[in-house]
Formats: C-alpha cells, sequence, structure tokens
C-alpha cells in the first residue's frame, strides 16, 4: 500500500530529517510537507493525506491544536505527535485526542512502529 | 576520605567543611570524606562501592539522577540549591538538626576514568540568620508605616507598586490587592508631571518639596495631594517609596480664585489681538518689505529689509530716509533700484529676478515683487516692495546637476564594490571551512585524540578546492584564464552536472533533460561549461519564483552559411546547441539587449553582481562559439549555446581522484624558482614514480639538458627570472627536437602567448591546479595522447 | 554605522542550531516541570546571529531596564559562554512560578539569588547538553553565576574585546502558572569556535538529512 505522509514543523531541518528517515522505511509513500499549522490545513484540504507527522512545537498555534482540527476533518487518520518535550500533561493530551507521542529526535526503529501501527489502522478503517 | 591516595590529601579531604562524594560511571560511590560521614551517620566503608540510591531509598533523587546522567554524557554542571529541592539528602548538623543544604555536581576526567564529584554544603546558619534578620527590618518598618496618616506605596524601578499601607486604602478607596501591581501614574488624574519627575526621582537627585498632584479615588472623584518621593536600594534592586498627604481643601479654593484671573486676562487680550497680529507678521517675516513714497522717501521698512540693507551697503534705512542718497556710494545699485521703483511708481505691478554682487563679490539672486498703494479716493500714494533671496535656491540648482554626475559614478564604483564583497563574502566562507577544520583537528591533537582527523583533513580540503574553483572562475571573468579545450561528450557532461543542477533548482521546479543521442563531440573547456549550465539553472530559478520547468536540450546543428541574430553574425559551420529554456517571467527586448553586459542584473541589491551571463559570452567566444537569448515578457527565457563541432573523439568522463597510475620511473626535469611549489611537485612527481632533476632556472635546466642525463619530461614554470619558461623551451628543443614540455602558469599574459604557440609534445596547466590533474596530464603527455594544442 | 557580522552560519545551519536549542529547552522543560510540579512550556521561537554590539542594541531596544543573568562558560571544540537573561522585574515572577505560588514577597525576594540561579542552570543545561550530545562532542561546563547590569554590562565583561564577537542571539518564552515570562538566551563565541561550530552543524545536517555536505555553489 502506498501512502501519502504529511510532515509539519516548522524547522526545515527537521523536516528533512523526518523525510529522510521516511524514505528510508518506505521509499515509494508520497511526502507532503507544511511548516505551520495553517499550511497544513491547507495540504489536507486540497489532497487526500493519510497520515500525518507534526511537530508539537509551532508558531502561531501549537501541535495539539492542529491535531484538534485534524481530527474534526479526518476522525480516523493516524496522527503523531512528535515532540522532545514529554512531559505528562503534553503526553496524555496527545493521547486522549487519538493521536501518538513520539519524542525528538526521531530514531527509525519509533518512527517504524508507528507506521506499522498506521498502517494496520488504516487497512481496518477502510477495509 | 576513602580512596586510595597519599596520606596528606586524604587528611585535608577529611577537615573541610565540604561534604565530598565521588561517583564512578556506575554512579557507585567511590570516594566518601570524613564530613559527609558525619551528615549522613554512614562510614566510607559502608558507603563505597553502593549507589546513592541504595543508600538513601526514601529520598527522592531524581533530579540528582539527571543530574548525574548530563555530567556523565555531556559534561554539564548543576547546582541543585535547597530553596528548590529542600532536604534533598537526609543530612544533619552536629546538634543532630536537620541540614539544610546546597548541593553542586561536577563531571572529573581521571586517569582511571569518567567520574563525577558531588559537594555538599551546610547552608542552615546563613539562612536562618537572614530569615531572623529581615524578620526584625519588618517589624520596626512595619509599626511605622502601618499606622501612618497618609498613603504611604512603595514602587518598584518601573513605578509599579508593590507595598501599599493602610491608609492608602482609607484615603484612596481602593482595596489592597487592587493597589499592588498596579503603576501609580494609573490612579492619578494626569500623569504627565509625575512621568516627567519620575526619572530624576529612580536616578536618587535631590527631590525638591512635594509635588502637587491630583489622584483619582476609586469612587471617581479627584483628591489633591502633595508627593514627596525617595529612593532606596536593596540589593541592587530600586525602589522608591512615596507617601501621599491629601491637601483637597486648600487646593480647591485656589484653584477657583487662579480661574477667575484667567478669564479677565483672555477677555483683555482678544481685543489687542487682532491688531498686533498683523503688525507682528510683518515685523518677524523673512521677506524683505519696504515701502516708498512718490519722492522714494522710505515710508516703512521691516526688520528683516533693514537688516539685509545694512549688511550689503553699510547704512541702516529707516522711516523718513531718501532711498536714493541712502545708495549715493553704490551707483549702480542705486540705478538698479531707481529704475524699479520709477516702474513700480507708475502703479505698475510686476516681479523681478535681480542679480548682483555683495560687499565680498558673492553673487547673490533676489526675486522683488512691487505693488503700489492707493488712497481711499484711489489715489497713487506709494509702492511697496515684498523681496526674497533665492541665492540659496539657485545655487542648489547648480549643486544638484553636479551631485547627479557624481553619483553616477560612484554607482559604478558600487558595482564593482559590491562584486568583490560577494567575491569576498565567499572567500570567506570557504576559509572559514578551512579554519573550523584546522581548529577542530588543532584541538584533537593537543589532547591527544587522533581519531576523527581525516573527516576534518576532508572537509579543508573540500573547502580549499572549492576556493581554488573559486579563482579559476574569477580568472576565467577577467579573461586571463586560458581555456583548457578539449574535444569533450556534452551529453556525458550533462548527465554528470544533473544532480548538482537538481539541488540547485530546489523541489518546486522541474528538470527536464532531452539529450540528443548521437550528439557530435565538441571542442569546449568542460569545467567552464558546468559553470555557465549551473550560471543559467540558477538564473533561471531566480526567475521562476512560483516554480516551473527549466529544460536542457542538446542537438547537432549544421550552419551552411553564416547566420545573423541582432548584432550577432554566427559563422557557417557545424555546432554543438545546448539549449536551456525556463517558463519564468521572461525580459523584454531592452532587457535582453543589454544582458550581456557585465555588471549589469535586473536582480534587487545582494542577490548576484550580474556576472554571470558575461562570463557565460566570454566563454563561448573563447570557445569559437557564440550565445544567444531568446526571451519575451511572461513567456520565458531560453539562451542558447553554440559550441563547434570538434573532429576528434572526446575523452573519457571526468576522472575519479583514485584512477592515476603510476609512472615507470621515467625522469622529469623540473625548472621552478619559487622553492615551495619546486617541493610540491617534486613530492608529487616521486610519489607517482618518476625521478626528477630540480633546477631553479633556465640556466641550470639548459646546463642538464647539454649533459647525456636523460630527461623525459620537462616541467617549467613560464615566468622564470632570467630566461622565462617559453625562451627555455625553444632552446630545448632546440638540442632535444623530441623532449616532451610541460608548462605550468598562473598568469595573464603569460598563458595567453604560451597558448598561442603549443606545438605537439607540449601541454599547459594552471595553478592553481590539483595535484591528480596535474598527475594526468604528467601522464598523457608522456603517452602521447591528445597534444593540448587549441586550434587557431 | 556597525559594521554587519558575516553570515558565517546560512539558514539551514541557523534552523539546525534552533532545532537542537528547541530540542534543548523542551528537555529543560520537562526537568523543571519534575521539580515545580505543574506543565512548563519552554519555546524559542527566533534565533539569529550576530555582532556583540548588535547584541546589546537588541536587549537596550525592549526598554526593560536592568537585566538579570545566569552565566556559564562552555569549553571543547567550541568554547564560549551561555548566559540566561531576563528583565529585573521579571525575575521575581520568575522565581515566584518555579518555587511556588504560596510564599511572601520577602520569602520570594530571599530565595530570588539561588532559585534563579539553579532554574537558569536547567534550563541552559538542557541546551548544553543536547547541543553536546546531538553534535556528538563533550564540553566542560562551569557552575552558573548571577549577574546584574544592562546590556552592555552583561556583554563588556571580556578581558579582551577580540574574543567573543559573534553571539547566537535567542528569544526564549517560559510559560509557568498562567505567567508567559520572556527572555533571551545567548551564546557569546570567537571566531575559530563560531567556525568549528559550522563544521559540526554541517556534519550534523550530512546526518541527519543525508543532503551531502557540499552544496552546489551560489556563483556570484
Amino acid at each position: 500500500m502506498v501512502y501519502k505522509v504529511l510532515i509539519v514543523d516548522d524547522s526545515k531541518l527537521a523536516r528533512m530529517a523526518i523525510a529522510k528517515a521516511l524514505s528510508a522505511l518506505y521509499p515509494d509513500w508520497t511526502r507532503l510537507e507544511a511548516s505551520d499549522a495553517d499550511g497544513a490545513l491547507e495540504v489536507v484540504k486540497r489532497t487526500a493525506v493519510d497520515i500525518t507527522l507534526l511537530d508539537f512545537n509551532m508558531p502561531h498555534r501549537d501541535g495539539l491544536s492542529l491535531v484538534a482540527d485534524l481530527r474534526k476533518l479526518h476522525p480516523t487518520m493516524p496522527v503523531a505527535v512528535i515532540s522532545a518535550n514529554h512531559q505528562d500533561e503534553i503526553v496524555s493530551r496527545t493521547q486522549s485526542l487519538g493521536a501518538v507521542f513520539l519524542p525528538k529526535p526521531l530514531t527509525e526503529k519509533v518512527l517504524a512502529e508507528f507506521l506499522t501501527s498506521a498502517d494496520r489502522q488504516l487497512k481496518v478503517s477502510r477495509s | 576520605m576513602k580512596s586510595p591516595k597519599d596520606g596528606f590529601q586524604a587528611e585535608v579531604l577529611d577537615a573541610i567543611d565540604i561534604g565530598l562524594i565521588v561517583l564512578d560511571e556506575k554512579r557507585a560511590i567511590v570516594g566518601w570524606n570524613a564530613w559527609i560521614t558525619s551528615a549522613t551517620r554512614i562510614g566510607a566503608d559502608a558507603a563505597c562501592g553502593h549507589t546513592i540510591d541504595r543508600l538513601f531509598p526514601e529520598s527522592s533523587l531524581r533530579r540528582l539522577a539527571v543530574a548525574l546522567d548530563d555530567a556523565f554524557e555531556a559534561g554539564t554542571s548543576s547546582l541543585l540549591t535547597h530553596s528548590l529541592n529542600p532536604y534533598l539528602l537526609p543530612l544533619r548538623t552536629r546538634a543532630g538538626r536537620p541540614m539544610v543544604h546546597d548541593v553542586s555536581v561536577r563531571p572529573l576526567a581521571t586517569t582511571r576514568g569518567q567520574r563525577c564529584i558531588i559537594q555538599i554544603v551546610d547552608v542552615t546558619l546563613a539562612t536562618e540568620r537572614e530569615r531572623i534578620l529581615r524578620a526584625r527590618q519588618n517589624a520596626r518598618y512595619g509599626a511605622v508605616v502601618d499606622n501612618a496618616p497618609d498613603a504611604i506605596l512603595t514602587l518598584n524601578s518601573l513605578g509599579i507598586i508593590e507595598l501599599a499601607n493602610p491608609a492608602a486604602h482609607r484615603e484612596l478607596g481602593y482595596a489592597h490587592s487592587e493597589l499592588l501591581g498596579t503603576p501609580l501614574r494609573e490612579i492619578l488624574e494626569e500623569a504627565t508631571i509625575w512621568d516627567q519627575v519620575w526619572p530624576s526621582i529612580l536616578a536618587g537627585d535631590l527631590f525638591h518639596g512635594p509635588l502637587s498632584l491630583a489622584a483619582l479615588r476609586k469612587n471617581g472623584s479627584i483628591a489633591h495631594i502633595e508627593l514627596s518621593a525617595s529612593r532606596w536600594l536593596s540589593e541592587a534592586r530600586t525602589y522608591v517609596t512615596v507617601i501621599l498627604r491629601d491637601v483637597s481643601d486648600r487646593r480647591a479654593v485656589e484653584a477657583e480664585l487662579r480661574s477667575l484671573n484667567e478669564t479677565l486676562e483672555e477677555r483683555v487680550i482678544n481685543a489687542i489681538a487682532e491688531r498686533n497680529l498683523l503688525a507682528d507678521i510683518v515685523e518677524t517675516t523673512d521677506a524683505f518689505i519696504q515701502v516708498l513714497d512718490l519722492e522714494c522717501r522710505v515710508l516703512a521698512v521691516n526688520k528683516a529689509s533693514s537688516d539685509d540693507f545694512e549688511n550689503l551697503y553699510g547704512v541702516r534705512p529707516k522711516a523718513g530716509d531718501d532711498m536714493l542718497e541712502l545708495l549715493a556710494d553704490h551707483p549702480l545699485e542705486r540705478e538698479n533700484v531707481k529704475g524699479f521703483w520709477a516702474r513700480a511708481l507708475t502703479g505698475e505691478t510686476f516681479s523681478v529676478i535681480h542679480d548682483f554682487d555683495d560687499a565680498s563679490g558673492n553673487r547673490r539672486h533676489y526675486e522683488l515683487k512691487f505693488n503700489s498703494l492707493r488712497d481711499e479716493a484711489g489715489q497713487l500714494i506709494a509702492a511697496f516692495q515684498f523681496g526674497y533671496n533665492v541665492t540659496e535656491k539657485v545655487l542648489h540648482q547648480e549643486q544638484l546637476a553636479r551631485t547627479e554626475e557624481a553619483l553616477r559614478q560612484s554607482q559604478k564604483m558600487e558595482a564593482i564594490g559590491q562584486l568583490t564583497g560577494g567575491i569576498a563574502h565567499d572567500f570567506n566562507n570557504l576559509l572559514m571551512g578551512i579554519s573550523g577544520s584546522i581548529e577542530l583537528l588543532r584541538r584533537r591533537i593537543n589532547t591527544g585524540k587522533y581519531d576523527e582527523t581525516q573527516r576534518f583533513m576532508d572537509a579543508a580540503a573540500t573547502s580549499a578546492s572549492r576556493a581554488a574553483a573559486l579563482t579559476h572562475r574569477l580568472l576565467a571573468f577577467a579573461r586571463r584564464q586560458p581555456l583548457d579545450i578539449q574535444s569533450i561528450d556534452v551529453n556525458q557532461l550533462i548527465s554528470g552536472v544533473e544532480d548538482l543542477l537538481r539541488r540547485s533548482l530546489g523541489e518546486q521546479i522541474v528538470l527536464k533533460i532531452d539529450l540528443r543521442p548521437d550528439l557530435w563531440p565538441t571542442l569546449t573547456d568542460a569545467n567552464q561549461l558546468e559553470n555557465a549550465l549551473l550560471n543559467l539553472a540558477i538564473n533561471a530559478r531566480d526567475a521562476m519564483v512560483e516554480g516551473g520547468v527549466l529544460s536542457i536540450t542538446t542537438q547537432n546543428e549544421f550552419l551552411p552559411r553564416s547566420m545573423k541574430y541582432g548584432e550577432e553574425e554566427i559563422e557557417a559551420g557545424s555546432y554543438t546547441i545546448i539549449r536551456v529554456s525556463d517558463t519564468g517571467t521572461g525580459m523584454a527586448p531592452e532587457v535582453a539587449a543589454k544582458v550581456f553586459e557585465p555588471f549589469f542584473t535586473t536582480k534587487p541589491i545582494g542577490q548576484g553582481t550580474g556576472l554571470g551571463l558575461s562570463m557565460i559570452y566570454g566563454f563561448a567566444k573563447q570557445s569559437h562559439g557564440y550565445v544567444r537569448i531568446e526571451s519575451a515578457v511572461g513567456e520565458g527565457t531560453t539562451v542558447l549555446i553554440y559550441l563547434p563541432r570538434s573532429e576528434e573523439v572526446p575523452k573519457g568522463a571526468a576522472s575519479d581522484a583514485d584512477e592515476v597510475s603510476a609512472g615507470a620511473g621515467q625522469s622529469v626535469l623540473l625548472v621552478e624558482d619559487d622553492s615551495s611549489v619546486r617541493l610540491l611537485i617534486k613530492e608529487v612527481l616521486n610519489e607517482l614514480g618518476y625521478s626528477c632533476v630540480e633546477a631553479c632556472d633556465g640556466e641550470t635546466a639548459m646546463a642538464v639538458l647539454e649533459s647525456n642525463i636523460s630527461v623525459d619530461l620537462m616541467i617549467t614554470d613560464v615566468g622564470l627570472p632570467g630566461m622565462n619558461g617559453r625562451r627555455l623551451a625553444e632552446m630545448a628543443r632546440g638540442c632535444r627536437p623530441q623532449l616532451k614540455i610541460l608548462f605550468v602558469t598562473g598568469y595573464a599574459k603569460e598563458a595567453a602567448h604560451t597558448e598561442q604557440f603549443l606545438q605537439p609534445g607540449m601541454g599547459l596547466v594552471t595553478k592553481p591546479f590539483v595535484l591528480d590533474v596535474l598527475a594526468m596530464k604528467i601522464r598523457d603527455i608522456l603517452m602521447k595522447r591528445h597534444p593540448a594544442n587549441s586550434r587557431p | 554605522m556597525i559594521p554587519p557580522v558575516p553570515q558565517i552560519l546560512d539558514e539551514l545551519e541557523l534552523d539546525a542550531f534552533g532545532e537542537l536549542v528547541n530540542i534543548g529547552v523542551s528537555k529543560s522543560a520537562a526537568s523543571l516541570r519534575e521539580m515545580i510540579g505543574e506543565q512548563v512550556h519552554l519555546s524559542v521561537p527566533t534565533l539569529s546571529l550576530v555582532s556583540r554590539h548588535q547584541a546589546i542594541e537588541m536587549l537596550n531596544q525592549e526598554g526593560h531596564g536592568n537585566l538579570i543573568a545566569v552565566h556559564q562558560v562552555f569549553e571543547g571544540d567550541i568554547t564560549g559562554r551561555a548566559i540566561l537573561i531576563f528583565p529585573e522585574a521579571k525575575s521575581l515572577e520568575l522565581v515566584r512560578a518555579v518555587a511556588g505560588g504560596g510564599l511572601s514577597l520577602e520569602d520570594i525576594v530571599e530565595l530570588e539569588h539561588e532559585a534563579l540561579a539553579e532554574t537558569g542552570n536547567i534550563i541552559l543545561n538542557g541546551c548544553l547538553s543536547t547541543i553536546a550530545n546531538l553534535l556528538q562532542r563533550s564540553f566542560k561546563m562551569s557552575l552558573p553565576e548571577i549577574l546584574r547590569g544592562s546590556g552592555s554590562d552583561l556583554f563588556e565583561m571580556e578581558s579582551s574585546p577580540e574574543a567573543g564577537e559573534h553571539v547566537l542571539f535567542l528569544y526564549i518564552n517560559f510559560a509557568v502558572r498562567q505567567r508567559d515570562i520572556l527572555g533571551y538566551i545567548v551564546m557569546l563565541m570567537d571566531l575559530p569556535s563560531i567556525a568549528a561550530l559550522k563544521v559540526l552543524l554541517v556534519e550534523f545536517i550530512e546526518r541527519t538529512t543525508g543532503v551531502k555536505a557540499p552544496r552546489p555553489d551560489e556563483i556570484p
């Protein structure tokens, strides 16, 4: 299955790093990028995004408010919030929105685990 | 202190008033001094070998654990104070009371491996003493302030209320909590005076008497207050205490009286005002105003005119003077003035610009307007003049013209400045790369760590070679660098640079490459062509801000007759054409016409110096080819590079650095006057397996050549002292006609001359050169392949 | 006219450094949260590389009056000073946020010095240790020291004017218990150190993004 993955982070470097990890695991999946919450929503409205990876710490609106908006449009989309800020409150808020929390710096192993479960989740919700 | 040290040190460590715990990487205790023994009631023997967690299972030591991790992994030092980590460890003072303590964690590299030192300091006494002192102070202060009848407020350095006494609430009506955190100026009716005075109060200047201000009570009523303020310092923090005394009653009466007086004055003033106003205007204006009667006698003259007149003629006119008498000593001016007034006094209304020289010989330009004055019956009784000195304006205009010219000059200089700035910037970056790597290398070597040095050396080498490439480009621009013209496969070259192009263009631009399969071999300089393509790609990228398509195609073209394109005429012949097209903004014809001029650029300042296209133009011409442009606004731009077809088979692809075959012991005569360059080349020759004979000038070289020493190749610098390289070559060929010769040059004129007369068996290599390139050239020459001479 | 500092670090390198610091302060935030017991939000919204003069100007511009700072030195492949700066008026608020709301003004003032030192130490260590780890280096760092004064005072403490002309200037936003406190982190380095930092950042970018370091030259 080939999926479209959206990567949202205000740091160009972080996007490149995640893109590298993603293309090492699944080179033929399509990658889309956005640098803030508004940009991400634009992309999601225009294209059928399957999976979203986003940074918690962004200007204007933080990652969790973006997750909330995404949920309104796509209640079952697999979403991961990536951040070095692993405080309890943030982790639990992430999980209560139905998203997964991944620590930064992101390793291929952790990303692989998330993508495998995302793949499973998508197959189930579309069957 | 339990640790294997010599006795004296251990005694000292056990005597100090600080707790010392030393941990190894496994967080096990390897050091434990007497102080900490006493504070924990745990001896060194019992402590060593265990972790701190193990010794104090009830304590919450998470912070400490994190600090230890950071210290071991990253070398950080941490401070854990008693305020934020109260009673971190269960320590007791000698008297048995709980000990208030500060902890610091420091990494330590020792000969036995990585360690961490934990230091513990007892601050029980200090904290207690401070607490008592403060309490005592507060008590005294509180007694006075709380009972005062006037409102007393303490402000911080931003003017915000931090403390307020009970009287403040009584007098002004605000609750205590409403006052705290509020700037004082917000409870004043009009804060202007307060704002003005605040800086000097804050600075501690002498406060001159109480300020009369109006404060706003909570219920909206005004309280007239007298405010006294004084500034005081506490631990480098600035505070201001203000006392507000309510004097509302007295002030109310004063205010009423004042307002009564003011209205009276006002009425009187208005009456006279208008009459005075016009008189004032006339008297104070800059314009020169004179009124003369029918006999040219002065009726009135304003200050400006009197001053000016006095300035010019040394005499001050006043009412009653005869104007023409006043000018008796200045006959020329007298005539002029007489003429003007004569006209005016006939009733004419006119303006004139009058030029004359003043006493110092400076030229002045006055604009004079004349008007007549009539009485009630309409009879002409006088004339008046308004005069303006417009000298400044006139001079200004002359200067403007001069300035414009200067500006044009400086713009040209600025462009040159930008160019050198841009290049200096690039060089700076490259030098950063080199110096940064060397710095890292130095530090590594200083600490005896030799691992990973290769990496930094590579980084430095990369930057150095990029700097060399930059120099190449510069020299090419200055048209001093002779091109290294070879027969090359353009398709292969484009494929080789495709990756680089894609990365330069970024994600928003699609790169389409369409290479004609049976493309003819081309005669040109591969390096310059690569640069040209990169340059064009970057220009295209800048023209396609929203993204677009860049197409590169190659094709063969045979021109049976010469063709004219605009100003250019392309000679008949066979050409390889490389076409670079973009879907960008395009150019208008006027712009397209100038696009190859050096320094011409449409880019904003700071982005590009406008050299790229002129360099491409230069390189194409030098290759005996052409460049032309097709472009229209909104329709993108196409650049076509025509390069001559080559009759020879092209060389293989740009060589890998590793492919340098060893020599078979041939002997090389190296002629070079710079000893460090000579040493360098000699090393390379030796490494490659050639044997080397050195000479530092032409004479010495000839001596060798005239002997029977075997020489397979002579490498010589062109710019030698005395007999230069060319001459040497001539003479060398004189006694050894088959001698292979390789010239080395970094220099303009030499190169051009040299290039012209290269014969079979001779070659040219330019400085700065990559050593592998040198090696290849040597090999090529010795193997009699591709004699590197250019077509005439 | 103050001459501009040549842009030694390009956009991507500054971006990379900003990422490192962001990860670093997130780590500090987690540490502080454990200590305080409530959620702490630390973010580094902007980062720029400026000269010492410009840094002083930027600090003066905001009109804070006196400043209070936590200062640490780091030595190693890169050598310099890291300084966390707050307006003096805000520092008590910071301490109140960190030490707990139930304390009187006197207690806060008494605690101020140490609480600030330790809090600053946690924040700076978070940054420096992350930078060290991700750039694969280790540093020797000093314990924190408290300084007070104006922008010029804080920056004029070098003995020689050449040392430390390059300043990485960051805004840091510290939000806890419904309070928002804006401060600054500056890292002061000399030329060899910033050049060394550049090399390390280039390697870091290569490692994490796979983009080979020698990017195509911008042809002038």
